[in-house]
């Protein structure tokens, strides 16, 4: 069961990893594909308006293929989608792959919490759920870390992104290792989670959360090195402490509520005020380097704090359909 | 998905700070969010 789950988990860090392999590479590709910073930021919403229309389309697929086929075949998806990447020859074609890396991802989300469902049948799966869970932002930390010095060993920004096809890929072919599960019928479908309105609000805390997570991860590299004029790697190295963070910050909500010290919705509300003071200290002008990495940290655990919270209101919004609900709140 | 090129847009037009504003903004909609839910302890 241990490799079974540590083979889950690694799957998350590669999917995280696709999430921000091109956010601290912001200034390479941007010059050699002559874009803005809203072109930039238009790769990340490639990644995941696809995974969106894909999760919507496919939630069902793992029943009916076998969870365990279906992660296998999003790692391979992602590995396919780096590589295009990596060979792209123009930012439309940056585009493309950056839509059928969300695809990959998201034929193996759903799938994957599916599989820890046959997984662990009757007995409760949390902690596995939460270390699944938290290796999409480690994923994205490391990507942040690796991608840099990558670049400059490999020679260039497609060499770090051909290392982490290799990454993924890798990831692909060890989870066939992962032993295979029962299917386990979901109790409900998408459709009830989207006529319940206590989960939309629950997806706003996850738009708070996780979503800012991405965006901010996406751009923290860059404003270090043009605000501070810091090395790439560096920037990198620190900039990734906001999801490393946020990965350390999901745990500690979550011992929050089981511990039942503080209310689900006060620790929503925590979430989003250390946000807020978190920005108010990176926006600040002329402000010094350590004000800025303190609002970094800050914007971190908020947007990890609320993780437990989010899900575990989804699935009471929707006892009929706990799988679908989270999937929404995703 | 939009939170990306929104910070970018931001950055490219009026400097970080907006950019940073705008991530503030959606974490206070988000605050004022949590009146309307219902958590968990209340829903089961």
């Amino acid at each position: 069961m241990r490799k079974a789950v540590a083979l889950l988990t690694l799957s998350a860090v590669a999917f995280g990893f696709t999430y921000s392999d091109h956010a601290p590479l912001i200034p390479l590709v941007s010059a050699d594909f002559h874009l803005d910073d809203l072109g930039a930021g238009l790769l990340s919403t490639a990644l995941f308006t696809s995974y969106m229309l894909t999760t919507l389309i496919t939630t069902g697929l793992a029943e009916r293929l076998g969870p365990k086929r279906m992660v296998g075949a999003g790692l391979a998806v992602s590995a396919v989608g780096t590589v295009v990447f990596a060979a792209s020859a123009s930012y439309g074609v940056a585009l493309v792959a950056k839509v059928v890396q969300g695809i990959g991802s998201a034929l193996a989300f759903v799938a994957a919490a599916r599989y820890l469902a046959g997984l662990y049948g009757e007995r409760r799966n949390h902690f596995a759920l939460g270390l699944y869970g938290g290796g999409f932002p480690l994923g994205s930390a490391g990507a942040l870390v690796a991608m840099p010095p990558l670049a400059a060993a490999l020679g260039g920004w497609r060499g770090a992104f051909w290392a982490e096809a290799a990454f993924v890929g890798a990831a692909a072919i060890l989870w066939w290792l992962a032993p295979s599960v029962p299917r386990v019928t979901r109790p409900g479908t998408i459709r009830d989670a989207l006529r319940c309105p206590n989960c939309w609000l629950a997806s706003l805390q996850h738009a708070a959360g996780f979503g800012l997570a991405i965006a901010s991860g996406t751009w923290i590299t860059v404003y270090l090195l043009r605000e501070f004029r810091l090395p790439l790697e560096l920037s990198g190295l620190l900039g990734s402490l906001l999801l490393v963070l946020a990965v350390l910050a999901r745990p500690l909500g979550g011992w929050l509520l089981a511990s039942e010290r503080v209310p689900t919705r006060r620790v929503m509300r925590i979430g989003d005020l250390v946000i807020i003071v978190g920005v108010a200290l990176l926006a600040i002008p002329d402000r010094p380097l350590a004000l800025a990495l303190g609002g970094a940290v800050l914007v971190g655990i908020g947007v990890g704090l609320p993780y437990s919270a989010v899900f575990n209101t989804a699935a009471a919004s929707l006892p009929a359909a706990p799988g679908a609900a989270g999937q929404r709140a995703s | 998905m939009i939170g990306a090129p929104a910070m970018g847009y931001a950055v490219q037009t009026f400097g970080f700070w907006a950019a940073w504003v705008f991530v503030g903004a959606v974490s206070a909609i988000a605050f004022v969010g949590v009146a309307f839910t219902r958590g968990e302890e209340e829903l089961t």
